[in-house]
């Protein structure tokens, strides 16, 4: 049988995509960059003003290896003036002056600018004035955020990442594999940036601290999370792993992208989790307009940058999902597992051939741990293991962590019943192992 | 060195050590305690106005999955 060639995705519809993408970003900064972003019933939705401007930023910066494309060329310029004004009003002067610790963060959108080739000299100055201010470090970071200071800084500085990106880089999820079953939103959030400033966006080479290969081990599990929570703000971050990093997209993370790009078309923008149709559909007007944009504006910004990025030569997601063939047997085995009734990636997956479902294993068998685990149905999990294992497929951090789940699981309920006995007993000094009778 | 993920599964099989009827009893037992250690969708950082970061809080799984369908297009962007 002769190779399947590589099919790459068509380039006019990364360049549509994006353009989108960068539409929705004019609107974003028209609506949210002077004030921000409320939400009265779901006060966990507002954001500040910084947080569009910067983001937009990032996008024009990302997209910025696509000039040659005059859509993409025109909007970016477009882009750019507009941000100007909010990336170096007066209020962010002021508050780079009189926060030196945070300058860094407050100047990222004009940083940004100025690698696009719109400078302020005199803006440089202040920021400079504030750098080298004696407590210009004294803000408590968590390494990813070290490491975004360190990136951003490093685009400033015109200097490339030194060997005091080590030590973050070594406290950070990118070393440490990720707790995809157990873990917090934050941390994936933690890892996906990681990845955007240890390849500065795809234009410098990975500045890993572990094999890439790792790496993308640990984003396909979570990937799989993702696509089965249907949660594709995360997913959009995560599929940046493959164009970013300048891997080859796997056969998940090509079917991930098909994924998203089919919810893309449906939609007309790629959705956020928290738009709710409910409460969108009560509204009128520019009130309506702000929810929508307010809360989805994110994702679809996440959606330009993966088009952004692929739109660079040879990382462009494959339109066929390849990969190794496993036995159909065992396709058999996880599908009577699957729950079906959840993830808009099920229909499209049906739509696939048999070759195609067959690449796309290690995605269903991480699918299956993860619906079940959350269900606590441990049964069913050691059984897709024990299986998964006889067949030399479970090699997924998905796999190894709940291995290891089920065993700290097996340990507490041992403890959990010892201490019944415990309670039970007549302990020998009153108080000492019954607290409650103190 | 470190283990692979195969290497930590089949060791796992292998010993037989987990007690399944025991961990069914915990599950049981313990339900309402294992669905309140579910934690990860709506973490706020606090105390990080400056995070440039895009934490954007996912919606509950069971408020997640079908609303999706319902949005429609013209709604997000135009207008």
């Amino acid at each position: 049988m002769g190779r399947l060639r590589q099919v790459i995705w068509d380039e006019a519809d990364l360049e549509a995509r994006l353009c989108r993408a960068l539409d929705v970003t004019k609107k974003t900064l028209a609506y949210f960059a002077v004030d921000g972003f409320e939400d009265a019933e779901v006060p966990e939705n507002n954001f500040r003003p910084e947080k569009p401007v910067a983001e937009c930023a990032m996008l024009i910066y990302a997209a910025s290896l696509a000039m040659h494309l005059p859509n993409v060329a025109n909007r970016i310029d477009e882009i750019a003036h507009l941000l100007v004004p909010y990336a170096r009003s007066q209020q962010t002067l002021l508050n780079i002056a009189l926060h030196p610790s945070l300058c860094i963060d407050y100047a990222v959108p004009h940083i940004l600018l100025s690698k696009l080739g719109y400078y302020d000299l005199a803006f440089d100055s202040v920021l400079k004035s504030s750098m080298s201010s004696q407590s210009c470090h004294g803000h408590e970071r968590p390494p990813f955020a070290a490491l975004e200071q360190r990136w951003i800084t490093s685009l400033w500085m015109d200097a490339s990442p030194g060997r005091d990106w080590r030590p973050d880089l070594l406290n950070s999820v990118l070393y440490h594999p990720l707790d995809i079953l157990g873990g917090l939103r934050q941390d994936f959030y933690a890892f996906t940036h990681l990845i955007m400033y240890c390849t500065d966006f795809g234009f410098r080479p990975s500045l890993f601290p572990r094999p890439r290969s790792l790496i993308l081990d640990d984003a396909q599990s979570l990937l799989a999370k993702c696509l089965d929570e249907e949660d594709y703000d995360l997913a959009a971050e995560v599929l940046l792993s493959w164009p970013l990093s300048g891997a080859r997209w796997s056969a998940t993370a090509s079917f991930g992208f098909r994924v998203l790009a089919r919810v893309e078309d449906q939609v007309g923008v790629l959705p956020a989790g928290i738009t709710k149709a409910a409460r969108l559909n009560k509204l009128r007007g520019e009130e309506r307009t702000r929810y929508a944009l307010g809360t989805g504006y994110h994702t679809a910004l996440v959606m330009g940058l993966i088009c952004s990025v692929s739109l660079r030569p040879g990382r462009a997601p494959s339109v066929r999902v390849t990969g190794p063939q496993v036995e159909k047997s065992f396709l058999d085995f996880l599908l009577n597992y699957l729950e079906q009734d959840q993830g808009h990636w099920q229909p499209i997956f049906s739509e696939l051939t048999n070759s195609e479902r067959r690449a796309l294993v290690s995605l269903l068998l991480d699918i299956v741990i993860i619906q079940k685990c959350r269900k606590h149905d441990y049964k069913a999990v050691i059984d897709v293991l024990s299986t998964s294992s006889r067949y030399g497929l479970a090699n997924s951090p998905i796999c190894a962590q709940a291995a290891q789940l089920l065993e700290r699981l097996s340990a507490c309920s041992y403890a959990v019943s010892s201490n019944k006995k415990m309670d039970n007993c007549q302990c020998p000094v009153p108080g000492l192992l019954n607290t409650k009778t103190g | 060195m470190s283990i692979s993920n195969r290497e930590i599964v089949s060791k796992f099989v292998e010993s037989k050590a987990v007690d399944f009827e025991a961990i069914g009893k915990l599950v049981t037992e313990l339900g309402p305690v294992l669905s309140a250690s579910d934690i990860g969708y709506r973490v706020v950082l606090a105390g990080r106005p400056f995070m440039i970061a895009c934490l954007m809080p996912a919606a509950d799984l069971r408020e997640l999955v079908g609303e999706l369908r319902n949005v429609s297009a013209k709604s997000v962007v135009s207008e």
